[in-house]
């Protein structure tokens, strides 16, 4: 029974979070290097390049790499301070099974045969599906695809899916249906040259901080910005029009600027005729979106909606880029396709300064959803019900079409199925599900029905508490491989350091596994990651994110390789669709009606008021890893509750009251934030804390029905003030963490002012 | 007048370190009994003494005639010259003990600077509290009588005991210097070595501020310690020399005091001024910004601050009649420059000034189809 | 169809100190603090900061600034300095206060036209941003403007300025009516006049 074997605050002393504050020797010890490695930033899509200091196998510090044609040297906190998740109190180093008196370290040989057998029992009594597998992004394109491969052929099941599903996958599903095709369209080059740029649901300033400077430079050029969010972010604060709409309305405004870019006639029709399929569909769909109707749907002004079709159809050249804030909604796909038959119908993509892009979140958010690491998809981003495909697959990987699985389901829906006790075990890496899905309670009471649960995890996360054996796993910086950008740079990430105590990367234990239950015929010649990339760049021959031509030298020779790279001598395709090709099998892009229809939860009279949820530039989706560093801590130790002084004023709120916020699925008490800065009818909450101070006690399980991504950005919720002794002990625990981490950084002297 | 023109010397500062060093002679010509207490071997040292007191001096009342100097000085003086005169006093010896003697605010600096600072400071004035007494004539050793196995000591010309030759006390008392000279020597070292280690000392050192000041007073130390070996050890040989080279780095020493890092020396002990000043201003109370109501300044900080911006020829730096610059909080001088970039490149906008409505729910969003 | 991204090539080693220029625009920054989190890491900090990022007033705007120290000609905290411990190297480059002689007086951290200098209560001492010159006297760019993601923080040849941004550098300050002329350079779309900084900006009312 996996349920907590001890308390949440005994596992608090002996997991942490606890905070690294300093280098491995102290401010004042002046170490030289041994040698500085050129690698990549573990946190984020955009993965900077930078470079780690080492000595005697310790990450010491960092330095900026300027050559790295992406980031030129430029880093948010998290890059600068990122080598302090190593030479961590917190890291696992050897194996642990849990007891009935708490976890207990064990040798590796104990731990690794409980898990087989344990995988064996429950496969032969309930089926082989009965054991799932969740993965996630941070990992590998290597990874990515041996888990891939590990869960269908060494672990026979077919249910693995992975937290992109919790990030890319409306984008993805978007991008392939408009343009057969699942890549940010351009490098991000062309954004320079745009004369408008278009932001939508992106807090580009705290989630992808280094694509500010690439925008900025476009506007010291005369290009115009237009932020669609219904918080004013440090990006909007400048902008040129801010379109601050109601949460879960994205595609009435995209609908409302199509219907306007007709009636005015600022579509490019030489290029819809030639390129594109379904415009009149579409634009059927779309006529009865007057100024007036969007305006009521959208919460804004007629004048702000006809200045922005104004502003996007006028252009001659332009770009656009969304993340989660359209994307995390139960209409994920139709916000995802709003904004391409924007794109299209102004046929601004596949040439210079043109173009689209969606802003992956997690570190290879894009190479890690195309080598089969979903649910529903083959290597290659090939489809697992596509026979063709399958048997490619099955003769790159010599199996036969029997022997591998169809297609599974998705995240949420294993861990309704693990609630609903149709699976039995599970198998989970990179992944915190108990902070990051959606309706927490309903995870943790999932997670708590398991019959056998094993984690792979560097951190005893708040997930891996609920585990019957946690197997320490390597660092980013322990191991190499590559990864695939933002904007579809494939780069290579160094070895900097070896891992500590029994530690090893996600792939030998995998293949450990695999090899104990007896499937060891398709992992044993994986001896190193670029064994595994090799059998990846086969296996994604002829599909669309074909990586065949990229090797490890070219990547470090050419500081990076964008796919598709179909052959060993070409150069890789910053570019896609030029001249109007799409990936479609004629050619041609789709425009997609996108008809409206409302979140899955709207506001009410008993829940009033729009919730919505996201980042903050300090920490990194569950925190596993930033809520370990002392310095991001200090910064942002807690969540809190963003409002706008008119709602406060109607719940009599003032700025750091305790506020109880209560959801359908529970509620929480957090101290208020009282700003300017955010829609009156709209509440924020930044999503990475754990339980009793996480946003997802209060999100719904509500699925896109296409992208089976959670509604993370639309719930409704009601507002009470409270005491201050409501807020949680934990928050103040957090509080007193990051008050010490100021006051006894290196013994610092006090700052006067 | 032409003369101290060229110079570049200021009249005041010359007259107060003239008066300084005559003073300064009368005190040593009583001492050792008009002359006849004086080592005539020493006397090369007692001649630079006076002209590196000259410099000091000068140096020194110079520089607290700068206005931003003169305002903590004057400060001092009125509080000496006040009833709270002996209050201060014990303050001041108390301060004095923590910052000068032991130093412990460079410990918190760095504690690899402060070992090697240590190291460098007793020795010096282990060194100089042996030397000084010895070249001003105020301290001398003459055999005792006719009893060539004992030593009898001299201060200010009044017998002051005897002991003999081998004992314990004479081993460490002519010895003194060597342990100085060796204290000096491991300090120096230590302070090279943090040197080349510290990026940010190695970016910003000179070799005129700080390296040649350590490299002297290892010349001093070890030509001293070479006078020993050469006693000890090598039967005298190549003593005069030795005595000479070592005459000749030590004039070096006395000579560049007022001019490079060293003067700090006689700088520091403001420190102790700069606390009462602090202390009597926390008693006054700070002054709040006139931005952000915090209060920041100690009261009597700024009442001198502004009369020093007034001597400084900065009295521009105010915001209309009332308020001054210096009454703006530094978080605040900071926003300001902010806020004025802000505003020249366009100001602000509130993009939910106009929305048409907020905070009502949708009325049956079901119902609204396109 | 494929077309080979120009790489950039081995950032230059930047010769010549004097042809190149600081520009702070605190209007493009974005309050993520990496200056911050750099300047600290510098080997000559130890942790301790020496760059300001302040929020402007957080229930109105997300707007924050980061403060460097402006390098003036004429420092006013080396005029208020008692101890004579501030110093102006000839690269017009104004250091912390040299360590023997800074008696922790606070008189600079108080003068200072821009709130620059931080005096640490328990070191004695005043220590400053000097644009790290450990990385620029070796050819390399300062670390928080290396670091600045949305490069509000920028460090470039003079020369390239008018052609990297809108707007142009301006080196001269009215501080209420004193002029104060600079090394560092504050981004401004009328680069002609001096900023006039007026406390009026800051505080309602009555002066």
């Amino acid at each position: 029974m996996a349920i907590l074997p001890q308390s949440l605050d005994q596992l608090r002393t002996a997991f942490g979070p606890h905070l690294n504050l300093a280098p491995p020797h102290g401010w004042d010890a002046d170490p030289v290097p041994d040698r500085l490695v050129e690698t990549h930033c573990c946190f984020c899509g955009q993965q900077c390049g930078i470079k780690l200091k080492v000595k005697d196998n310790q990450v010491i510090g960092f330095d900026p790499w300027e050559e790295f044609p992406f980031n030129k040297g430029k880093l948010c906190p998290k890059g600068v301070k990122r080598y302090l998740q190593g030479n961590h109190p917190d890291r696992l180093t050897k194996a642990l099974l849990r007891t009935p008196e708490g976890f207990q370290e064990s040798d590796w040989e104990t731990a690794m045969a409980r898990t087989v057998a344990k995988i064996q029992e429950i496969q032969e009594k309930y089926g082989k599906d009965a054991f799932a597998v969740l993965s996630g992004v941070s990992l590998t394109n290597e990874k990515s695809y041996h888990v891939g491969k590990f869960a269908r052929l060494g672990l026979q099941t077919k249910n693995l899916d992975y937290n992109g599903r919790l990030c890319m996958v409306s984008a993805g599903a978007g991008n392939k249906k408009a343009f057969g095709l699942d890549r940010a369209a351009n490098s991000w080059e062309d954004i320079e040259g745009a004369e408008v740029i278009w932001v939508a649901g992106s807090n580009v300033a705290e989630c992808s901080p280094i694509t500010t400077d690439y925008i900025w430079r476009a506007r010291d050029k005369g290009a115009k910005l237009i932020v669609v969010d219904p918080r004013i972010t440090p990006l909007a604060r400048t902008a040129d029009l801010v379109l601050p709409l109601k949460p879960g309305t994205d595609s009435a405004l995209t609908n409302g600027i199509l219907h306007l870019l007709d009636k005015w006639n600022l579509l490019d029709r030489a290029f819809i005729e030639n390129h594109t399929q379904g415009f009149e569909e579409t634009l059927r769909a779309v006529k009865d979106c007057t100024p007036e109707w969007t305006s009521q749907m959208t919460g804004l002004p007629v004048a702000a909606i006809e200045k922005a079709a104004r502003m996007w159809g006028e252009a001659k050249t332009s770009f656009l880029l969304h993340a989660r804030g359209i994307e995390h909604q139960s209409k994920g796909v139709d916000n995802v396709l709003g904004c391409i038959n924007l794109v299209l119908a102004t046929g601004r993509i596949g040439r210079p300064n043109c173009g689209y892009g969606t802003i992956t979140g997690q570190g290879n958010g894009q190479g890690g959803r195309e080598h089969g690491h979903k649910c529903d998809q083959l290597p290659g981003n090939r489809d697992i019900e596509n026979p063709e495909h399958r048997k490619y697959i099955c003769e790159v990987w010599g199996c036969t079409d029997d022997e591998l699985p169809h297609k599974g389901i998705s995240a949420q829906e294993i861990m309704n199925a693990i609630h609903a006790g149709e699976i039995k075990g599970l198998l989970l890496l990179c992944f915190n599900p108990v902070v990051s899905l959606p309706d927490n309670q309903f995870t943790a009471e999932a997670l708590a029905k398991l019959e056998f649960f094993v984690v792979l995890d560097f951190f005893a996360s708040e997930t891996a508490q609920f585990a019957d054996v946690i197997l320490p796993s390597a660092l980013h910086e322990e191991d190499e491989g590559t990864s695939t950008s933002v904007e579809g740079r494939v780069i290579k990430i160094n070895k900097a350091v070896e891992p500590p105590g029994d530690a090893r990367p996600d792939w030998v234990i995998l293949n450990e596994i695999a090899h104990r239950l007896g499937r060891g015929k398709y992992f044993d010649h994986f001896t190193s990651p670029e064994a595994i990339f090799n059998e990846l760049r086969v296996a994604s021959k002829g599909g669309t994110a074909d990586y065949y031509g990229i090797t490890y030298e070219k990547i470090e020779r050419q500081m990076g390789v964008f796919w598709p790279c179909p052959s060993l001598d070409h150069p890789g395709t910053p570019r896609l669709f030029e001249g109007g090709q799409f990936a479609h099998p004629d050619g041609k892009a789709r425009f997609v009606p996108t008809p409206w229809r409302p979140p899955m939860e709207v506001v009410d009279a008993e829940y009033p008021v729009w919730l919505t949820s996201g980042r903050v530039v300090f920490h990194y989706l569950s925190g596993t890893q930033t809520r370990r560093i002392g310095w991001l801590v200090e910064q942002c130790p807690n969540p809190y509750l963003e409002i706008h002084p008119k709602l406060a004023a109607k719940y009599g709120l003032a700025d750091g009251d305790a506020v109880e916020i209560t959801s359908r699925r529970g509620s929480l008490v957090l101290p208020a934030k009282v700003v300017m800065t955010i829609r009156p009818d709209t509440v924020f909450i930044p999503y990475h804390w754990p339980g009793n101070l996480g946003a997802n006690r209060l999100t719904a399980r509500h699925l896109d029905p296409v992208s089976k991504i959670p509604e993370f950005k639309v719930s409704a919720c009601q507002l009470r003030k409270t005491t201050p002794d409501r807020i949680p002990a934990e928050l103040h625990e957090l509080q007193r963490m990051a008050y010490e981490a100021r006051t006894n950084q290196a013994a610092l002297p006090g700052q006067v002012f | 007048m032409p003369l101290l023109g060229r110079l570049d010397l200021d009249a005041r500062p010359l007259v107060r370190a003239a008066l300084t060093t005559v003073g300064l002679g009368v005190l040593v010509a009583l001492g050792n009994r008009g002359g006849r207490g004086l080592d005539p071997a020493l006397l090369g040292y007692l001649v630079a003494c006076l002209f590196a007191c000259f410099g000091v001096a000068y140096r020194y009342w110079a520089w607290v005639e700068r206005p931003a100097t003169h305002m903590y000085f004057r400060h001092t003086l009125r509080t000496l010259r006040s009833r709270k005169a002996l209050a201060a006093l014990l303050r001041m010896a108390l301060l004095g003990l923590d910052q000068l003697l032991l130093q412990r605010f460079i410990g918190k600096r760095s504690l690899k600077r402060w070992g090697a600072h240590a190291l460098i400071a007793w020795g010096c004035l282990l060194a100089f509290a042996v030397t000084v007494p010895l070249v001003f004539g105020w301290v001398r050793f003459t055999s005792a009588g006719t009893d060539a196995s004992r030593y009898q000591a001299w201060f200010f010309g009044f017998p002051a005991g005897s002991f003999p030759l081998d004992s314990a006390a004479a081993f460490i008392t002519f010895h003194m210097l060597d342990w100085a000279a060796l204290m000096v020597v491991a300090g120096c070292t230590l302070a090279f070595l943090r040197r080349r280690q510290d990026e940010g000392d190695s970016a910003t050192q000179r070799f005129d501020m700080d390296l040649a000041p350590l490299l002297l007073l290892i010349a001093v130390s070890v030509t001293g310690l070479l006078l020993t070996v050469s006693v000890s050890f090598m039967q005298g040989r190549n003593y005069g020399t030795l005595a000479f080279l070592h005459e000749l780095t030590v004039i070096l020493l006395l000579l560049s005091l007022p001019f490079g890092k060293l003067f700090h020396i006689v700088q520091r002990p403001a420190q102790l001024g700069v606390a009462l000043y602090k202390a009597e201003g926390e008693a006054e109370g700070r002054v709040p910004c006139r931005s952000c109501g915090e209060p920041f300044i100690r009261a009597n900080q700024l009442r001198d601050l502004k009369a020093l911006y007034t001597a400084l020829d900065l009295g521009a730096a105010t915001h209309g009649p009332r308020t001054h610059h210096l009454e703006l909080c530094p978080r605040c001088k900071r926003r300001l420059l902010a806020k004025a970039q802000w505003q020249r490149m366009g100001g602000a906008f509130d993009p939910f000034a106009d929305l048409p409505e907020w905070a009502e729910p949708i009325a049956d969003p079901q119902t609204l189809r396109s | 169809m494929a077309e080979v991204i120009a790489f950039a090539p081995p950032s230059p080693v930047l010769t010549n100190f004097d042809e190149w220029g600081f520009f702070i625009d605190p209007n493009r920054c974005i309050g993520c603090r990496s200056c911050v989190a750099a300047c600290a890491e510098c080997g000559t900090h130890k942790g301790r900061p020496m760059i300001h990022l302040d929020e402007m007033d957080r229930l109105y705007s997300p707007q924050t600034a980061p403060t460097v120290c402006m390098h003036c000609e004429d420092p006013i905290c080396a005029q208020v300095c008692p101890a004579d411990a501030i110093k102006r190297s000839e690269d017009g480059v104004v250091h912390s206060s040299q360590k023997p002689r800074c008696i922790g007086c606070q008189n600079c951290e108080l003068s200072c036209p821009f709130g620059v200098p931080i005096v640490f209560s328990g070191l004695e001492q005043m220590l400053k941003c000097d644009l790290c010159y450990d990385r620029t006297s070796e050819g390399l760019k300062p670390m928080c403007a290396t670091v600045c993601p949305s490069q509000a923080l920028l460090y470039a040849p003079k020369a390239e300025i008018s052609r990297m941004r809108g707007a142009q550098p301006v080196r001269e300050f009215l501080v209420g009516g004193l002029t104060v002329k600079t090394k560092n350079a504050l981004m401004v779309p009328d680069p002609e006049a001096p900023l006039f900084l007026d406390a009026a900006l800051l505080i309602e009312g009555e002066l």
